[in-house]
């Protein structure tokens, strides 16, 4: 086991920066997940840390040592590919003795972890086959079972669930999670699958444009994202933004015109941004922290006017017209009797709002709600 | 009708039909199909055919008419007279010592250049790549007189090995020169085939570049080197017209010129031409038959994204 700590990291392949800068430390026996669109960069930092590619500048730590000088076998570490990359011409067991015998390993070692791995992925009966004769799933285990008969200190898993079907993917999900458990090595995660990412990372990593944007525990990021990418990264259906015009509504007091419609900023963040009186800020809230109001009268409601109803078995997605020109999304209970063309009223959870500057993205209450979470 | 009907039934049966009512039209429609394909099969066939029962025929039989198309005294004498009469010995072992050393340095080259044309990424490398294979689409009838001219009188080491007019070398360097763009062709497009993850996962294992190479990647090339190899050695096996140009004694000539020695100003020795001609055709035959699936497999390597 090991930590891997990365400094000042940067890739460049000729003109193109695919890594620009980043540091990221990887605590001991975690799971951390990197996770962005396609080009973020971080299947190139995997590959950076696995020693398959050369790093412009920055500093790889794997353990207490510096890795950037070391090829990809003295790294101590396994990895998984997304094509599971196993030998077509060897079986099962020869794949996954392969490894070991590169590094000299005796023979009745070798017998003892094929023999384990094996038996903790369920492919005892396999060992014989090559892997044309093995489904995705299967392959998928073995390519899991190859890395792990190594005994790294690091896992490095390459979007290894993505070419399995949508039900196998859950299933997979679920093994590696309790592998991480069993084993106990760090591991770290590629993927562009947001689900995948939050389920099983204890630490998140989301990248975009070769920058780490956030880190830290997922259920954390999710819900008080750094800035508008990583807001509208995360989730599903992602968070809407509604920009308009902060105005001082009485002494001590804001609200955001959002044109149609006012919305009053809650009390803890009217200290942070008081400052921005005038200017122009985006609000931000999430599909799920929207509900419809039976209240007509109520403050803080917000008309608007049903154009897609999305039934999606544990949710009903709403995607609404709000005031002319913004469309937003809301997440509702499934027995919500809406349909096309309804007039609702909007009640936005006023703890889930989020306040972004339209010019740099970067959240304007992030550090607002920290403190909250944390005396909270 | 009853017996029409029956060996109609045992078509249906053969042909692995089994609803009455479609036998009919399917029956005529696959009829056709091998009555074509039969047709076909006689054309390719019947040349080479020929010429066995040719090489089998006494002297006397070869130009009797009518033609006989099966030997009426078939014998092997003419076998066993070309090479007590003529070197064919010599120009056997000319052939196969051309063939096989062109295969075995087109093969190995062309394996690893393939391979740092797939892999490598370095300053030139589509234009260096062009220019190998495209020197391979100037019409080869074009460098005889070059070819010549080199071999005869070598520009950079003729000081140190005089002429290499008539000797086996001067083959071997030109089937090389005509057959390692091939090879490179063709291997780099099987490379292309096998991904890349594949070395990578060679090198974490704890593989050298070289020893991911030999261990891991060569093994699944099989097929592309068994159809580089066939294609090499059928064609400086089969070739005629450099081979005529370069050589002019049996130290070094090979067999299609040693078949082609046959015919003289004013006779041709059929039974014995055929004879050679088989011996030279065999080997062609042969890799035609048994290796026919490898050059498919590896022709067609990367040709559709799987």
């Amino acid at each position: 086991m090991a930590h891997v700590n990365l400094t000042d990291l940067v890739k460049r392949f000729d003109d193109i920066t695919a890594v620009d800068g980043i540091s990221l430390d990887i605590p001991d026996e975690s799971f951390t997940v990197l996770v962005g669109p396609s080009g973020c960069g971080k299947t190139t930092t995997l590959r950076l840390i696995a020693g398959l590619e050369r790093a412009t500048s920055g500093e790889i730590r794997i353990g207490d040592q510096v890795v950037n000088d070391r090829r990809a076998y003295e790294r101590d570490i396994a990895m998984v590919f997304q094509n599971y990359a196993l030998y077509p011409h060897k079986t099962v067991e020869e794949n996954m003795r392969f490894g070991l015998e590169q590094h000299d390993t005796p023979e009745d070692v070798i017998e003892e972890r094929v023999t384990d791995a094996a038996e903790l992925l369920q492919i005892e009966e396999l060992l014989d086959r090559r892997p044309a004769e093995l489904s995705g799933g299967q392959q998928q285990r073995v390519a899991l079972g190859r890395a792990i008969v190594r005994d790294p200190a690091v896992f490095l898993m390459d979007e290894p669930l993505s070419n399995l079907d949508a039900k196998l993917r859950v299933q997979m999900r679920a093994e590696l999670n309790k592998l991480h458990e069993t084993l106990s090595t760090t591991t770290v995660y590629v993927t562009h699958d947001q689900v995948e990412a939050m389920t099983l990372a204890d630490q998140i990593a989301v990248m975009d444009g070769g920058e780490i944007q956030q880190v830290g525990a997922p259920t954390r990021v999710y819900s008080n994202p750094r800035n508008m990418f990583v807001a509208g990264f995360l989730g599903s259906p992602s968070m809407n933004f509604l920009e308009g015009t902060l105005e001082e509504s009485e002494p001590g007091m804001l609200e955001l015109d959002l044109g149609t419609h006012t919305h009053d900023v809650p009390d803890e963040f009217t200290d942070v941004l008081a400052d921005r009186v005038g200017e122009r800020v985006v609000l931000g809230i999430r599909p799920e922290n929207i509900s419809l109001s039976q209240d007509g009268v109520a403050s803080n409601l917000h008309p608007a006017t049903v154009q897609v109803v999305e039934p999606q078995g544990e949710k009903t997605v709403l995607e609404l017209d709000f005031d002319g020109t913004q469309t937003i999304k809301a997440a509702v209970d499934p027995d919500t009797t809406v349909s096309m063309d309804d007039d609702v009223n909007l009640r936005f959870d006023r703890d889930s709002l989020h306040y972004f500057d339209p010019k740099t993205g970067a959240s304007l209450t992030y550090e607002t709600d920290e403190q909250r979470r944390v005396t909270a | 009708m009853s017996t029409k009907r029956s060996t109609l039934d045992s078509v249906v049966d053969a042909l692995g039909l089994d609803t009455e009512d479609e036998w009919p039209y399917i029956v005529r429609e696959r009829l056709l199909a091998y009555a074509l394909l039969a047709v076909y099969v006689v054309v390719i066939w019947f040349p080479i055919y020929y010429i066995l029962i040719t090489s089998l025929k006494p002297t006397t039989e070869v130009l009797q008419i009518p033609v006989t198309f099966v030997p009426s005294h078939p014998t092997i004498s003419n076998y066993i007279e070309i090479f007590q009469n003529r070197p064919f010995g010599t120009f056997t072992l000319n052939s196969l010592v051309v063939a096989v050393t062109t295969t075995v340095i087109c093969v190995t080259l062309g394996t690893v250049t393939g391979y740092s044309f797939s892999r490598y990424d370095f300053f030139g490398n589509k234009a260096l790549l062009l220019s190998i294979v495209g020197a391979r689409m100037i019409p080869p009838i074009a460098l005889i007189v070059p070819f010549f001219s080199i071999m005869s009188n070598p520009p950079l080491i003729g000081g140190l090995t005089g002429s290499l007019y008539d000797t086996r070398i001067a083959l071997i360097l030109t089937y090389t020169f005509f057959n390692l763009p091939f090879a490179v062709w063709i291997m780099k497009n099987y490379f292309d085939g096998v991904p890349e993850s594949l070395d990578e996962q060679a090198r974490i294992d704890g593989c050298s570049r070289w020893e991911g190479f030999v261990k891991i990647i060569l093994p699944m090339a099989k097929p592309g080197i068994a159809a580089t190899a066939i294609l090499a050695f059928i064609f400086s096996w089969n070739e005629f017209v450099f081979a005529l140009v370069l050589t002019s004694s049996p130290q070094a000539q090979t067999l299609p010129i040693a078949v082609s020695l046959f015919v003289a100003d004013d006779f041709v020795d059929w039974a014995h031409l055929a004879a050679g001609g088989m011996i030279a055709a065999l080997p062609g035959i042969l890799f035609g038959l048994f290796f026919q699936r490898y050059i498919v497999s590896g022709l067609t390597q990367g040709a559709v994204k799987e």
